[in-house]
């Protein structure tokens, strides 16, 4: 009796696990046979222009990856109103479509996303914003012969690699900070003692490896040298050590959160300094609008501030003329100013519009062969590529924000204001910084935590020996 | 490397840890009434967080302010959890007990990403340092290390004051004999796991004046309250405030001579050491669980 | 043993026939699917693995280990090492990456699986914790840069295939484990420790072989996946959602069971596929509360619940 039930037990699981496996294999066919036809040329060829991507749209670089995504699709958005890309081959203009995922940050999901894009069938390719995530994407691109646009991963490692589809808009990592160190060595009284503080991850490293000689060969000490793990929300040990090292100026930074991190720890150890210069997160709006007046003084190597007006120069593409214009573009559609992530994304869709017209070709290889050979300038500046594809014409300036305006302070050629240095952090005092708004309607009572404030400052006060100067520095 | 950053590496240490102690006190209480390893112990602290930012955004109550909220609010968190899915593993094997907390570990993380974005939270409010000499301390490490200390003060009035205090500690020394008392056990149960949340959710408000939070920042802190709890001995509270400071000293400390980065990972090792050494922590009692 | 293995063998061929038509299919997939779906069923094949390599410690020693990921990423920067730095070739650098993870589960196992249930857990996740930490710091595994493969190993087709063979090898063991003198003796060790080491049941030993082979099949897994998607960091290698999925996945099977976490990795990975591109925060949601859910429910599992209404234990077992 045991025997039989056994028996038809171990059938039914059979038979359950069978019919699983069914179910998935014809599922899949339908799901394989709906996607051969979709997105496919019809006999006539093409009828838009398909650019698929991933971007970070969650995770470690959300801001930085929407920030990205936004200029590329004001691009996307310019280029279809004006009735799209013409293409010589094709005999028309085509309007360009794109599609594209959140990859969380992760690259693990570039990777499994990318392979989806590619099979969905797209055009070109460009890549998510961050080096490591560009990594993750760019051997797929080689490997199906498309062409990667990188945008936001700037590590020199990414063109080291032999890819030959992937190209660079951006100045690379070791380009970041030698403004920043000649900048220095042009200050009276020039400094010297330097602090290191940078990020654990690709780029922040490959920054880090350049201006370490750079520096040093400019004659400068670094008196402080250590990185940090991204994703920890507090540096306050680390930074104390930097305090104590008799440090001047601080160099650093990777992203736009922990950078927003060492300032506060920096405020909330009282620490001075003559100069901070941070990669990324300065360049953002909100930096401003999180720290209030924490952000006076801090400089930061930028791709590209609105100031900056390449008109002049020729051959010229694009129906932007000039900084302000694309500020100004950017800030009635999306409310929020644009920073260079923006700018670099929006020019990424350029570098790949005049490649496709002066190609004639919708072809990735016959494309980026053609951007090998291009040398122009667009509002975000010079474009000339190496063999590897990375960028060799573009290059960076130096931005700094004072008294709530960011001013291009270096070179001196397209500086709109000259560096307030010393800078210095000047905030002793508690302080109510302004609130940024988080998508919400302006909160009618944003109360100041006054009583808070003042017993706070009350107690500080009684129980310092030495109390604290609100005008120090 | 002078005798000033030491100190005040020391002082900063000793603040972290105490404000981490109480906040393992919370896990291990739980533990040593109902034998259950609360996985979701630091995203309930996640929850404390979001709900003094959303005070603060819309009420302009600062964090300080807000405990009058996330402290009930936590405590009714904690009881209503318990009623509703805890109380039901409590006698399962210890590994339905881990698994549902962390299944509920995973749900806050979920729900809170998806009501609020991975954006980074912070309150945007800066309190400057105490400044002696070449020392410096920021404020608000050492605002959370006076309410550390107030926590631990108050609990200490409860769990040797109060008569509920006392039933805990006697369900926490011996169930069976607790029970033969005359205590309910499902009573201690819920006002434990409810003290335990309140005392996570608390954590909450206070952990906005140090740092941003996003919805995936709980696990970060459950691993440190569980790193503590291990060193302090599984259902010792004392133990907990003991190993929290213990750590909080050891990693900011090494900081001088690591890189900082590394820190976290001294803190397993030595968690792992002790487990090994002596498994009941540095104040457990031999034997028993 | 012999003797074991001959007695289910009677049974054996009927309970073999869906395996083998499954499997089958799946070696003839490539040849009639589009690559996309190949890629899902590569990573499909991928979460089969991990999850039975969980449930090969988990499932039958009642251990859980948050920590698995170890095992995972340790494999990974294995291979990748072997492959980039030495020269080996892939199928013998995924063994090393086996290799490694195992050593690292015998080498942890000594102190770690002396201790109970929640002490273990914790243990297991601080000690993926701090290798996370370690290679992020480590400028001999390229700290926080990570590898990146050359284009020249990109095939496809091929790292289908290796992971078909990672998930099957995986599936097989586990068969042979439930069903050997080891299987049983975890079987003691599960029900009642303390009981089966008073008969002279050696738990430590046999503890510590489930958990160094558990760590070679998640270790080898890695080493694939590393392969398929070309690049290894720190933190992608040490990621704790891989910890949360398997357990998520085995759960929902049925721990302790056979074909308990092929379906659960079936059903949970084809939602968080098809899901995951246009609702990407709702997979955890949806993760959670199922493991909610099945611990109060049906806490062991679709499969287990289902062999145990049946009275028969699905993969056989002593």
């Amino acid at each position: 009796m045991k025997r039989t039930t056994i028996k038809r037990a171990i059938s039914t699981l059979a038979v359950v696990v069978i019919i699983i496996v069914l179910v998935v294999v014809v599922a899949a066919g339908v799901y394989l046979a709906t996607l051969k036809f979709a997105n496919k040329p019809t006999q006539t060829g093409p009828s838009v222009i398909t650019i698929g991507m991933t971007m970070p749209l969650s995770g470690t670089f959300a801001s930085d990856g929407q920030m990205s995504l936004d200029g590329i699709k004001l691009w996307a958005q310019d280029v279809n109103s004006s009735g799209g890309i013409p293409v010589k081959s094709l005999g028309k203009s085509l309007p360009v479509k794109l599609i594209y995922y959140d990859d969380g940050s992760s690259a693990q999901t570039v990777a499994t996303d990318y392979q989806t894009l590619v099979t969905q069938g797209v055009n070109f390719l460009i890549a998510p914003y961050s080096s490591p995530l560009t990594l993750a994407a760019a051997p797929i691109a080689e490997a199906n012969h498309i062409l990667l646009l990188s945008h936001g991963g700037a590590s020199d490692s990414i063109w080291a690699k032999g890819y030959k589809y992937v190209v660079g808009v951006l100045s690379p990592a070791s380009q970041y900070m030698i403004p920043v160190i000649d900048m220095l060595s042009n200050m009276n009284p020039k400094p010297t003692n330097l602090a290191f503080f940078f990020g654990q991850d690709p780029f922040s490293l490959s920054v880090m490896s350049s201006v370490e000689p750079y520096a040093l060969s400019k004659g400068f000490k670094i008196v402080f040298n250590q990185t940090y793990q991204e994703t920890a929300t507090d540096f306050t040990s680390q930074l104390a050590q930097l305090q104590a090292s008799g440090a001047q100026v601080l160099i650093g930074g990777a992203h736009f959160v922990d950078g927003e991190t060492i300032m506060k720890n920096l405020q909330s150890l009282g620490i001075h300094l003559d100069l901070v210069s941070l990669l990324v997160a300065p360049d953002d709006p909100h930096f401003l609008s999180d720290l209030g007046s924490l952000a006076n003084g801090v400089t930061v190597p930028s791709q590209w501030e609105p100031n900056l007006n390449f008109s002049q120069f020729s051959p010229y593409f694009g129906n932007i003329t000039s900084g302000e214009q694309f500020y100004s573009r950017f800030m009635s559609t999306y409310g929020i100013a644009p920073n260079y992530e923006a700018a670099e994304a929006y020019a990424t869709g350029l570098v790949l519009e005049k490649g496709i017209i002066d190609s004639g070709s919708l072809n990735s290889t016959v494309v980026r062969q053609q951007l090998s050979t291009e040398n122009f300038y667009t509002f975000y500046g010079h474009f000339q590529i190496d063999s590897t594809g990375k960028q060799i014409g573009h290059t960076m300036v130096v931005a700094q924000w004072q008294n709530g305006v960011k001013q291009t302070i270096w070179p001196p050629s397209v500086a709109t204001a000259s560096p307030l240095y010393p800078a210095g952090l000047q905030i002793q005092q508690p302080s109510t910084l302004s609130y940024r708004s988080q998508g919400l309607s302006t909160p009618a009572l944003v109360g100041s935590p006054s009583t808070f404030m003042w017993s706070a400052s009350f107690i500080a006060n009684t129980l310092t020996v030495y109390s604290t100067s609100p005008s120090k520095e | 490397m002078s005798a000033a950053l030491v100190a005040e590496l020391l002082i900063l240490g000793l603040m972290y840890g105490l404000l981490y102690g109480v906040l393992a006190m919370g896990l291990t209480i739980v533990f040593g009434v109902m034998k259950v390893v609360n996985v979701a112990h630091g995203d309930f602290v996640i929850v404390g967080s979001y709900l003094s930012y959303w005070a603060y955004v819309l009420a302009g109550l600062n964090p300080i302010l807000s405990l009058l909220l996330t402290i009930p609010f936590g405590f009714l968190l904690g009881a209503a959890t318990y009623l509703g899915l805890v109380r039901r593993v409590q006698n399962s094997p210890e590994l339905m007990s881990l698994l549902l907390t962390f299944g509920i570990s995973t749900l806050i993380g979920g729900l809170l990403l998806f009501l609020y974005s991975p954006t980074q939270r912070a309150i945007p409010i800066a309190l400057g340092s105490f400044s002696y000499g070449t020392l410096s301390l920021p404020v608000n490490i050492s605002v959370a290390a006076v309410y550390a200390v107030a926590v631990a003060v108050a609990l200490r009035f409860f769990f040797y004051r109060t008569f509920w205090g006392k039933a805990i500690r006697a369900v926490i020394d011996n169930r069976t004999s607790a029970i033969l008392v005359g205590i309910n056990p499902d009573t201690v149960s819920l006002l434990t796991f409810g003290i335990g949340i309140a005392i996570a959710s608390s954590v909450g408000s206070i952990i906005m004046l140090l740092q941003s939070v996003s919805p995936l920042s709980g696990p970060d802190f459950t691993l440190i309250s569980f790193v503590i709890v291990v060193l302090g001995g599984l259902g010792n509270p004392p133990g907990a405030l003991v190993g929290g400071v213990v750590l909080g000293v050891v990693e900011s400390l090494a900081s001088l001579v690591v890189n900082a980065a590394m820190t976290p990972a001294i803190g397993f090792l030595i968690m792992v050491a002790v487990l090994v050494i002596r498994p009941q922590g540095i104040m457990g009692r031999r034997g028993g669980d | 043993m012999l003797k074991d293995l001959l007695f289910e063998k009677r049974k054996l061929s009927r309970y073999i026939v869906p395996w083998a038509v499954a499997l089958a299919l799946l070696v003839l997939a490539p040849y009639f699917v589009s690559p996309s779906l190949r890629s899902f069923l590569l990573f499909l094949l991928m979460w089969i693995a991990l999850s039975q390599s969980f449930n090969m410690f988990t499932g039958l020693t009642g251990y859980v280990n948050f920590g698995f990921v170890a095992f995972y990423g340790l494999g990974g920067y294995g291979m990748t090492i072997s492959l980039l730095h030495f020269n080996i070739p892939i199928y013998l650098a995924l063994i090393i990456g086996g290799l490694l993870s195992s050593a690292f589960a015998f080498l942890v196992s000594w102190p770690t699986l002396r201790l109970r249930g929640a002490y273990f857990a914790i243990a297991m996740l601080s000690l993926a914790q701090a290798l996370f930490v370690i290679f992020d710091n480590w400028n001999l595994v390229n700290s926080a840069t990570g590898y990146t493969f050359p284009v020249v190993y990109y095939d496809p087709t091929l790292e289908y295939y290796y992971m078909l063979a990672v998930a099957a090898f995986t599936v097989i063991c586990l068969y042979l484990l439930m069903n050997s003198r080891v299987g049983l003796a975890l079987k003691a060790i599960k029900q009642d420790e303390e009981t089966a080491v008073s008969i002279g049941i050696n738990a430590t030993f046999y503890k510590a072989l489930a958990f160094a082979i558990s760590a070679f099949f998640a270790g080898i897994a890695g080493g694939v996946t590393t392969w398929t998607i070309t690049i290894i960091d720190p933190p992608s290698a040490f990621d704790t959602t891989i910890t949360l999925t398997s357990i998520s996945m085995s759960m929902l099977g049925g721990l302790g069971t056979l074909s308990g976490p092929v379906i659960g990795a079936l059903i949970l990975y084809s939602i968080e596929h098809y899901f995951g591109l246009t609702l990407p925060y709702l997979h955890l949601i949806v993760f959670g509360i199922i493991i909610v859910v099945v611990v109060l429910v049906i806490p062991q599992g679709i499969i287990g619940e289902i062999t145990s209404k049946l009275k028969i234990r699905d993969g056989g077992g002593g």
